[in-house]
């Protein structure tokens, strides 16, 4: 049976915990005072965060090309075979030339995919959708696509080309609009860095479909409700 | 407005390759890197890596959202395979607290997320730097190392309750640090 635990043991049980040397022994205890006080749980919580960024302290290393393929080889091999997805083989061709090491077994699936009757997925209503980025004058080397997936109403945004330290501020943000037809663009997404492909990308969660564009604008750090900042790059959506 | 994490783990759920695709491109280095640390075998880290990121895909139907940073599950999947390897079956005894112990208030805040991404290597460093030696050593033997709360106490010749205080005493300093960093963000 858990003993009554001051907050002060518990304090330590979480920190062993977070850090991932807390006995079994001991975790019935901790999770016994958890489940009662409210104060330990933002305890944990908070130590729980700065556990986090003790990764971010290494210096970053560089795993191989080879273990990308190797990872992305058995993943799509295994969506043929295990898994409801179906893949839009012309989203996949597009991202063949991206996908450096990729190429051969991408290549060698996407024949298989032929094989299998999955190039009929481009016919099917759920099937992924591709649109381009089109830059503006502010940003005018900015290019890449939107891919959207219709069954889960989330679209992948990837884009290269773009300085996200323009503007009157030096510390800004890429922020994601949807823009309807009538009325003011909706906030939806950051756009994050990803600094091994020298690419931008975002999730974007909605029905796009019934909007007329997404749009991007420099924002000042954490956004804003509505659009402040020049635009930078645009997608045109279809009118459905 | 949405985390925008939110949409990759939909994806994943439903059992989309791009989605894999797209976390190995944004979090794979900081995932090998982190098996390196442990296990500083270039070859072992990718390994874990590779093993890692498959688990992520097949367990990915049954995951949710709500779970908390995909970078920090991400990380804590593979630093516990890393330790795994490292320890052989020792490496499993050991508890840590479930991820959405408070679901109802899931850590996907824009704030947090700001405060993370622009906290940069040398500024966390700086703050790592900040804590006492004995107190930087107990963490980093903690998260890094794969040893018990009872080697570390004998691993640094001290009491097993002082390890417990410095494990303590150090994140809440770093807590501390970071809630002061979030704060500034709320702050014109």
């Amino acid at each position: 049976m858990a003993h009554a635990m001051s907050c002060s043991e518990a304090e330590e049980l979480i920190a062993l915990a977070v850090l991932g040397v807390l006995e079994t022994s001991s975790s019935g205890d901790i999770e016994h005072h958890l489940s009662t006080c409210s104060h330990c749980r933002e305890t944990a919580r908070g130590y729980r965060r700065a556990t986090s960024i003790l990764p971010a302290s290494l210096e970053p290393a560089k795993p191989s090309r080879e273990l990308r393929r190797r990872i992305m080889t058995e993943v799509y091999s295994s969506a043929r075979t295990d898994r409801p997805h179906r893949l839009a083989p012309g989203a996949l061709w597009r991202r063949l030339p991206q996908s450096r090491a990729f190429t051969v077994a991408a290549v060698a699936a996407g024949v298989a995919a032929i094989v299998l009757g999955v190039w009929g997925a481009t016919h099917t209503p759920g099937a992924a959708q591709t649109f381009a980025v089109a830059a503006t004058t502010n940003q005018p080397g900015a290019h890449g696509q939107l891919t959207y997936f219709p069954n889960s109403a989330r679209a992948v945004l990837t884009v290269a080309g773009i300085d996200a330290s323009s503007g009157s501020n030096a510390v800004n943000v890429v922020e994601i609009w949807l823009v309807p037809r009538n009325g003011a663009p909706v906030p939806a997404a950051f756009l994050t860095p990803i600094p091994q492909t020298s690419t931008w990308t975002a999730v974007i969660a909605g029905d796009l479909l019934a909007y007329k564009m997404v749009a991007a604008t420099t924002e000042p750090v954490g956004g804003r409700p509505s659009p402040t900042g020049p635009e930078i790059f645009s997608v045109a959506l279809p009118q459905s | 407005m949405e985390h925008p994490e939110a949409g990759i783990l939909d994806l994943l759920a439903q059992g989309s390759p791009e989605a894999i695709e797209f976390l190995y491109d944004r979090y794979g280095r900081i995932a090998f890197t982190v098996a390196l640390r442990v296990l500083s075998d270039h070859a072992a880290a990718e390994d874990i890596v590779q093993e890692a990121f498959l688990s992520i895909w097949r367990r990915a139907m049954t995951y949710r959202p709500e779970r908390g940073s995909l970078r920090n599950w991400i990380c804590t999947i593979v630093r516990n395979r890393a330790i795994d390897r490292l320890r052989g079956e020792s490496g499993r005894s050991r508890y840590e607290l479930p991820f959405d112990e408070k679901p109802e208030e899931p850590d996907l805040s824009d704030t947090w997320t700001q405060v993370a991404a622009e906290l940069g290597r040398q500024q966390i460093r700086e703050a790592l730097q900040q804590l006492p030696l004995e107190q930087r050593q107990t963490i980093e033997l903690a998260y890094w190392s794969g040893l018990s709360q009872r080697e570390i106490a004998d691993n640094m010749r001290v009491p097993l309750g002082t390890v417990k205080g410095r494990a303590r005493l150090a994140l809440s300093k770093l807590r501390d640090v970071l809630q002061d960093r979030e704060e500034s963000w709320h702050t014109p």
